[in-house]
């Protein structure tokens, strides 16, 4: 008992170590500054939309699967739902209800093309991306604004509760129900869950669909953050998604020591905690794209040699035990 | 079995798809479909028949006679996309002039990336364009318009970067100039504005620099009023597009003295950050590109100063070209110099209202008639002096001045 | 009869996307009334499938390894920069500026593959990791406004007698290298599988790096001539090269995962289809709001037809 807690205390240090040690010396560095409790809200607040995404993006990751079509979900979904919520005078309820639908509708298009073409999934969306986008230019070619009433969504606190519910959700979807088992172990072994009797395209479809609802959920945010969003062309959307991505990454990497759901709040909470650091630093916003790229790249590198670096050290080790024998 | 079933259903979708292209291409030869929502048709007569057309009465003061059969110019116009606010105000209001002159436009959407925008015009102009006006600058474009056949070639809302590029696209006999937006002065006016309204430490927020001349020159010209300014200063600055939310929201937090805000792009997002982040009443904002929110930002006093109607410039640049296009008339004698005009500036709800009335109604901000005064050869008075002043006097009170009758 | 039915899906394979090739450009020929054979309109295809078609020929060695770089984009627009900011504040000679460009692309193009291949982090994450750095060099390169060079000094890079000789050239030279070199082979046999071919004796990693480094010399070639023809640098400089080169990689019925069905006439034919594809559609008189949901709805349509799918295993991304 005492191992396993000793455990689990190691492990929460090695989760929150990087957020931690980044607000420290950016606080530091600012003199304060990025430390202030509206700097951390307002980093918490900027975080949401991303870590949503990310979880779309981390279920279709665990089988190798890129959606690059999913920034084209989301704006499709925010315009074409946020118009549809003002034609059909159904408030913020229906702007939820119609964004889920639409996301789930074309991720399911997604799944069910990437099931039947049988082509690598990059292939696959980055043709769906230049038709996502397409649609709502044909619909609504001004995009679409909505009023400040509609868009309370993105502020605290009920960014944070809808936050919380979708991180239960994929928790309890990842960790505790059977879809979750069967993606990670398909996401391990392919042939060996064939094997075994998993339907690989029934588990692939459903990944899709699923990350539907975090995507419209995504996109109901991005709606009420911004008030206004315009189409967009030739993956134009594809940046939208580069952020989450960025978390995703980072979360593989913390989903070591803790739980993905964990790993992915954490660790988009980290890239954006890095951004708006620099921005309190007076940094210009083209530097936080190299310090972002750097930093992930380094923290990568570093922790993907690992076993090297703990060999090259215990190497040194031996060789100046041998030294200093020798010496004697 | 399956496999075949397979290779027919597929075949079929490609036929099916095809079919659809060709409805779709047909469709769209003629591109300049009236907006459904856009600027009332003007009634195509000359306006000596009176018939109380929307476009209103003579310009200048004088009858000017449109004759009926004008022959058909397919002129093509490039921008960056035609689906925002801006690009839509322009598609409308070229679509407003298409009757009356009997034009063809072919819209062709440039994004922001430069090769992808030079592929674009190269393939537009050969589908044979008369004329082409453009928000695309530098010699490749004039050189592009030269070997499609001498095509003449209009460029607006952005000038060329030096001098020299505007000498070197002066030597071309098919380019007739440019024509653009004091964006530099409009950088200026907003810092004047913001400093009068108290603003000492301001935020910039822009697009990315290089994306668009016309946002760079505005940045110049805030940065060149801020040096007049010793006690204001700059806090924090922030060039990434489609991200002013999370820059404002960002420098919000971390520069809680910030108390005033430059935007070079209005868009709806400015202020829904800002009410989101609870800087109605401690923070002003100055911006271009006047959108649904900006009475509101006036009235709750937010917004010193806002800069918008610059689809008139379009407007301005097609009397240019059909200037040429009509009897060979250069209306701009020196080409190398750039045609400079002021923005509509709002800076009340009062005027905004104004705005609403005069510059995004149904009636844009030249009427068929007024643009068919610049044309020499329906007005023989029109001179490059008269020409320019026309386009100098270009304001608010302006645009009231001369629709005022036609409300 | 095992044999027959192998080399009949090697032939399709082959034959589909070149048919699909013709197949487009006989159709925008007819609906355009000839104006695609008019000879302004072939000598435009020629400057507008340059950049493409170079790129797409290095790229193939990378992808014929199993790799990929998103980076191809950003790390060219920082190329046109670095030659931008020779030509205008120096006065060093063109040639400088040239070698410059490339190697800008070449140190990119390595550096992903070097990270990827010695420090076992897989290479979509290290290509998008230098997307980002790269697209942060060139707004702060841009600093305040585009940059522009001047056109007429350039203007015999333009010449598109130039390009077509040096396409001609690189992809003749490329078609050498991969079809009739051990370099060519030994990626192809990375790409089908990288511990037989490390068994085999092919040094593995040097082979990736090597792909890299091919593929930086073409993008910093192409670079130069993005450069002399658009006559300056912005922040959008070399945007959305490298899905350009996807789709290329994949219209031409290269396979993505590389390996012995590798081809380079594939990349080229791919290049092709999808330059004549953009110019085709905007001949056409394609409404502009419609082309690039075309285009995407064409490019599904022509893999779900032509796309070899032997090679079942999909990328892993998470491991290197």
């Amino acid at each position: 008992m005492g191992d396993k807690l000793k455990r689990y205390a190691i492990n929460t240090i090695k989760t929150l170590i990087l957020p931690v040690l980044i607000i420290a010396l950016f606080a530091v560095l600012t003199g304060g500054r990025s430390l202030s409790k509206r700097m951390l809200l307002v980093t918490a607040r900027q975080s949401v939309m991303p870590t949503i995404i990310s979880m779309a993006l981390a279920g279709n990751l665990t089988l190798g699967m890129w959606d690059f079509s999913a920034g084209g979900v989301v704006l499709s979904a925010a315009i074409i739902g946020g118009n549809l919520m003002k034609l059909t005078n159904t408030g913020t309820a229906g702007l939820v209800v119609i964004c889920l639908v639409i996301g789930v509708v074309m991720t399911t298009l997604t799944g069910f093309l990437n099931n039947r073409l049988r082509v690598p999934t990059i292939v696959v969306t980055v043709g769906l991306v230049l038709i996502y986008e397409t649609i709502p230019r044909l619909i609504y070619p001004g995009g679409v604004t909505i009023t400040a009433k509609y868009t309370f969504l993105a502020s605290s606190p009920y960014c944070f509760i809808i936050l919380a519910v979708m991180f239960v959700f994929f928790y309890l979807l990842y960790n505790k129900t059977a879809y979750g088992h069967n993606l990670r172990a398909l996401g391990g072994s392919r042939e060996i869950a064939r094997s075994a009797g998993l339907k690989a395209s029934r588990i692939i479809q459903t990944g899709f669909s699923v990350s539907g609802i975090f995507l419209g959920i995504g996109a109901v945010l991005h709606v009420s953050t911004n008030g206004q969003l315009l189409t967009v062309t030739a993956l134009g959307s594809v940046p939208l998604i580069f952020e989450a991505m960025m978390g995703v990454f980072l979360a593989f990497f913390l989903s070591r020591f803790c739980n993905l759901s964990i790993a992915l709040v954490v660790g988009t909470f980290t890239m954006t905690t890095l951004t708006n650091g620099l921005v309190a630093l007076g940094l210009p916003a083209t530097m936080r794209s190299i310090t972002s790229g750097l930093f992930l790249l380094v923290l990568l590198c570093i922790s993907g040699n690992q076993a090297r670096i703990i060999k090259w050290r215990e190497d040194r080790k031996r060789a100046r035990m041998l030294d200093a024998k020798h010496n004697a | 079995m399956k496999k075949l079933m397979r290779s027919i259903c597929l075949v079929l979708a490609t036929v099916m798809l095809l079919t659809c292209l060709v409805g779709c291409g047909k469709g769209a030869a003629t591109s300049s479909t009236p907006s459904p929502s856009g600027f009332a048709t003007p009634t195509p007569k000359p306006a000596s028949d009176d018939s109380g057309a929307a476009g209103g009465d003579e310009a200048s003061g004088s009858k000017i006679k449109i004759p009926d059969n004008l022959p058909r110019y397919r002129i093509g116009v490039m921008y960056y996309t035609f689906t925002d606010k801006l690009g839509s105000q322009m598609k409308n209001a070229l679509d407003y002039l298409a009757g009356t002159f009997n034009v063809e436009f072919v819209y062709i959407e440039a994004t922001y990336s430069s090769e992808a925008g030079m592929a674009a015009l190269e393939t537009t102009l050969q589908t044979g364009l008369d004329g082409i006006i453009a928000v695309t600058s530098g010699v490749p474009f004039v050189e592009a318009c030269k070997k499609a056949g001498d095509v003449p070639c209009v460029s607006i809302q952005i000038e060329p970067i030096d001098e020299q590029v505007a000498k070197d696209m002066a030597a071309y006999a098919n380019y007739l100039g440019a024509v653009c937006e004091n964006d530099f002065q409009v950088g200026v006016n907003a810092i004047d504005a913001l400093y009068a309204s108290g603003v000492r430490n301001l935020g910039i927020v822009g697009l990315t620099p290089g994306l668009a001349r016309s946002h760079d020159e505005r940045i110049r010209g805030v940065k060149a009023a801020l040096d007049k300014y010793s006690d204001m200063k700059l806090v924090a600055e922030d060039y990434t597009m489609a991200e002013y939310s999370k820059s404002i929201s960002s420098f919000a937090a971390a520069y809680p003295e910030m108390d005033g805000m430059f935007c070079s792009q209005g868009v709806e997002a400015l202020y829904q950050t800002m009410n989101t982040e609870g800087l109605i009443g401690d923070v002003k904002l100055a911006t271009v590109d006047i959108s649904e929110s900006t009475g509101d930002y006036f009235d709750n006093g937010t917004l010193v100063s806002i800069a918008g109607g610059q689809y008139g410039t379009t407007m301005i640049g097609f009397a240019i070209l059909y200037n040429y296009l009509h009897d060979g008339t250069r209306i701009i004698p020196d080409t190398s110099v750039t045609l400079r005009r002021p923005f509509v500036e709002v800076k009340s709800s009062e005027e905004y209202e104004q705005y609403l009335n005069y510059v995004d109604s149904t009636i844009p901000v030249y009427t068929a008639d007024e643009i068919a005064a610049m044309i020499r050869g329906f007005n023989p008075e029109v001179t490059f002096e008269t020409f320019t002043k026309a386009a100098d006097g270009y304001s608010l009170a302006d645009i009231v001045s001369r629709h005022s009758d036609s409300f | 009869m095992l044999n027959r039915k192998s080399r009949r899906k090697d032939l399709l394979r082959t034959v589909i996307p070149f048919f699909g090739l013709v197949f487009i450009f006989v159709f925008f020929t007819l609906v355009t009334q000839g104006k695609m054979l008019s000879g302004s309109n072939m000598t435009n295809l020629i400057s507008q499938c340059f950049s493409v078609t170079i790129v797409a020929a290095g790229a193939s060695f990378v992808y014929a390894h199993g790799g990929m770089d998103f980076s191809i984009g950003p790390s060219c627009g920082v190329a046109q920069l670095v030659a931008a900011l020779i030509i205008t504040q120096s006065s060093m000679p063109t040639w400088i500026a040239i070698a410059a460009c490339i190697l800008v692309a070449v140190t990119c193009a390595t550096l992903v593959g070097t990270t990827s291949a010695y420090l076992n982090v897989p290479v979509f994450v290290v290509s998008l990791c230098m997307r980002a750095i790269c697209s942060g060099i060139l707004t702060v390169g841009i600093a305040e406004s585009d940059i522009a060079i001047d056109y007429a000094r350039f203007s015999g890079f333009n010449s598109e007698a130039l390009k077509a000789a040096i396409l001609l050239v690189i992809v003749g030279v490329s078609y050498y290298l991969f079809e009739y070199t051990s370099l060519g082979k030994y990626e192809k046999a990375i790409g089908g599988n990288v511990v037989t071919a490390f068994q085999a004796g092919i040094v593995v990693k040097k082979t990736q790096i090597a792909a890299y480094t091919l593929m930086g010399l073409c993008v910093g070639i192409a670079g130069f001539f993005q450069l002399t023809r658009t006559a300056g640098v912005t922040g959008s400089s070399g945007s959305g090269l490298e899905f350009d080169i996807m789709v290329a990689i994949v219209l031409g019925g290269f396979p993505m995962m590389g390996g012995s069905a590798a081809r380079l006439r594939s990349v080229i034919i791919g290049a092709l289809t999808i330059t004549i594809l953009s110019n085709g559609l905007v001949l056409w008189g394609l409404d502009y709001l419609l082309v690039n949901g075309v285009k995407g709805l064409l490019f599904l349509i022509i893999v779900a037809i032509s796309y070899d799918r032997t090679n079942q295993n999909q990328m892993n991304f998470t491991s290197a």
